[in-house]
């Protein structure tokens, strides 16, 4: 109970993230790489500032907040002028910077022999965690409204104007630069707070915490549920995290002898289940123009079409291989246009047959 | 003197797998527009592909190159056929297309881990004999690493900047539809990109493979500073991320010879995020 509890509140920060991410990439189109950069900065901060400094907790998550408005501004004024790829390459450089820094600089992290203990911001006996859980629900409630609201306030729309079109905006006396940047460290601030505010879940921080592998399954969860939808980081962190990392890793009924054989194997399904699904529906899980009342329907099918998906998926590609003569690239600039109407009919055919 | 020498060729050597993966890197990242993790599991089969002719069917080293990487690029064609052109007929965007080939990526590697276990494998290296050339010490293996890297990579640059084929790829990669009207078979030519690409990956895999050792997550660990050089080469531009490359490389190993190899890391990504800045928004 108390391995599900951790791993409950690990999935709730995953959430966070995504939302985070959803802002920053979903709304505003800066292709964010490097979350784990700025969750482990948020994450060692505290750890240094609690087991070495050794302050309480509220001051060293104030102190968290001045250093991760720091660096956000420091790293939105970097990259927020940028193209995508640009922004991506910068983004993936900083997360390896600080993965680098972690391991190098030992006098304040002790490095590879990690850093220890963090404490919980409370002590209440055997509830300390379960409390601590409750505080996490409800931050990151709290993180979805703010989106929800996002979603259909004037500002929203400035954000999402900004994505599809920034020339435009600017033309039309928007300060573009500050709006991004705003919501840019805004977002990015977040990510430092949910990690330092997952430091205690692990009370012991060590550097192979701050991996990519972090980043991607933030950005997988995101584009698999949908990254332009105000629910699709929920439910796609629910979908891959949820399913794969808590459902199947602590209740999948499995013979000692396959145990080794289960992380590779569900790694395996996992990347399967990825392709299905974007290949069959290329808008993640939810489009953005899902009413939130159609959201469960959405969800029901999908997971047909990528069950069907999984089945069709070989069978698909050999008929398709059979006739090389259509053009592939003239077709994708079609379905550019309409895509959102068009990509449920291909799901409805795949799923009957 | 000697500094300058050593860095260099330190620096060439350690960066061979890095200039051939990125060169195909970007290839593919030019002609098709996005961003594709699961290249970098062409170079772990680069390498497993070797060490099966090389280990299992107890071929020479130099023997099993060419085949491996030949099967890697086959493999390239095959995802190419089976999971990217499916995908972007089906209107599956650039963003979304990087998720799937991560998605790709882990199928790939599991799939590989599940097959063969997770264990290191060592290629069978040929016996090698000591050089030394202008100051510096090099082994046979390492001269025919540089050789046949070189080889490769000015083959490709003539192929896409001075044949009728390099004309139809960029034509390809800068206007679709012109070029289709003009003539040019979208589908045979990305075949062909792809099958490049994944020969590059397949070569990459192979030497950083002999140079160290082989494990499934090699390709996946070097992936990420593929993706930083192609960017910084310019996107879609192999002479650019040829040249970054080469220059990481030598930066790399310069730095290295100074102070610590971890801080010759932090400065080159520090150089990486400035230039990036410095240069400011481009369009591709």
């Amino acid at each position: 109970m108390a391995y599900l509890i951790f791993s409950l509140s690990l999935l709730l920060i995953y959430v966070g993230l995504a939302l985070a991410l959803h802002i920053q990439f979903g709304m505003l189109g800066v292709a964010n790489f490097g979350v784990v950069g700025f969750w482990g900065v948020g994450m060692y901060t505290m750890g240094i500032f609690q087991a070495q400094l050794d302050m309480s907790f509220v001051d060293a998550l104030f102190l968290v907040l001045i250093i991760s408005l720091a660096v956000s501004w420091l790293m939105g004024w970097l990259v927020l002028r940028l193209d995508p790829q640009a922004t991506l390459c910068a983004t993936i450089a900083f997360a390896a910077i600080v993965a680098l820094l972690i391991v190098t600089e030992k006098w304040a992290t002790l490095g590879v022999v990690g850093l220890g203990t963090i404490r919980y911001p409370f002590r209440i006996g055997d509830g300390t965690e379960y409390l601590y859980f409750g505080f996490l629900v409800a931050i990151v409630v709290g993180l979805q409204v703010l989106v929800l609201r996002l979603h259909k306030s004037p500002t929203g729309k400035l954000l999402q104007a900004i994505r599809d079109n920034e020339e435009l905006c600017a033309s039309l006396g928007k300060n573009t630069f500050q709006v991004k940047m705003f919501w840019f460290v805004l977002a990015s601030v977040v990510m430092c707070l949910l990690g330092a505010l997952s430091a205690p879940l692990n009370q012991f921080l060590t550097p192979n915490m701050i991996v990519p592998s972090v980043t991607f399954a933030v950005w997988i969860a995101l584009v698999l549920g949908g990254k332009e939808h105000s629910l699709g980081a929920v439910i796609g962190v629910f979908v891959t995290f949820g399913i794969f990392d808590i459902l199947i890793e602590t209740y999948a009924p499995v013979s000692p002898e396959f145990a080794v054989v289960v992380p590779n194997m569900k790694l395996f399904l996992y990347g399967l289940l990825l392709m299905a699904v974007l290949i069959y529906r290329p808008t993640g899980l939810l489009a953005p123009t899902t009413p939130p009342e159609h959201v469960w329907g959405e969800i029901q099918k999908a997971s047909k079409a990528a069950v069907g998906g999984v089945a069709a998926f070989s069978k698909e590609a050999r008929d398709r291989i059979v006739q090389p003569k259509t053009a592939p690239f003239a077709e994708p600039k079609v379905q550019t246009e309409d895509g959102s109407q068009n990509d449920s009919d291909p799901t409805g055919q795949e799923s009957k047959s | 003197m000697s500094f300058f020498i050593d860095s260099i060729f330190i620096g060439v050597l350690q960066a061979s797998p890095l200039i051939l993966a990125a060169m195909g890197f970007t290839l593919i990242y030019y002609l098709n527009g996005f961003i594709n993790f699961g290249y970098g599991e062409g170079i772990t089969f680069g390498a497993y592909f070797a060490s099966l002719l090389n280990v299992s069917f107890g071929l020479s080293f130099y023997v099993s190159i060419i085949p491996a990487a030949m099967m890697t690029g086959g493999l390239s064609v095959l995802t190419y056929l089976y999971v990217f052109r499916p995908a972007i007929q089906r209107g599956v965007k650039p963003a979304e297309l990087i998720i799937l080939s991560v998605g790709l990526s882990f199928v790939l590697r599991y799939g590989l881990i599940l097959f063969v276990g997770a264990e290191n494998v060592f290629l069978d290296e040929p016996p090698i004999a000591f050089f030394t050339f202008a100051g510096t010490g090099a082994t046979s293996l390492q001269f025919i690493a540089l050789i046949l890297v070189f080889t490769f990579a000015f083959n490709l640059y003539w192929l896409i900047y001075h044949t009728g084929f390099g004309e139809k790829v960029r034509g390809l990669a800068d206007n679709p539809d012109l070029a289709q009207v003009s003539g040019i078979d979208p589908h045979r030519v990305s075949i062909y990109v792809w099958f490049i690409a994944g020969t590059a990956a397949g070569l990459a895999g192979i030497f950083q493979g002999v140079f160290a050792l082989v494990h499934p997550l090699m390709g996946w660990n070097l992936i990420l500073i593929t993706v930083m050089v192609s960017i910084i080469g310019g996107v879609g531009s192999v002479r650019g991320a040829l040249i970054a490359a080469v220059v990481a490389g030598i930066l790399t190993a310069a730095i290295t010879l100074i102070t610590k190899p971890l801080y010759a890391e932090v400065a080159l990504l520090s150089a990486f995020i400035v230039i990036l800045w410095r240069r400011g928004p481009r369009t591709a």
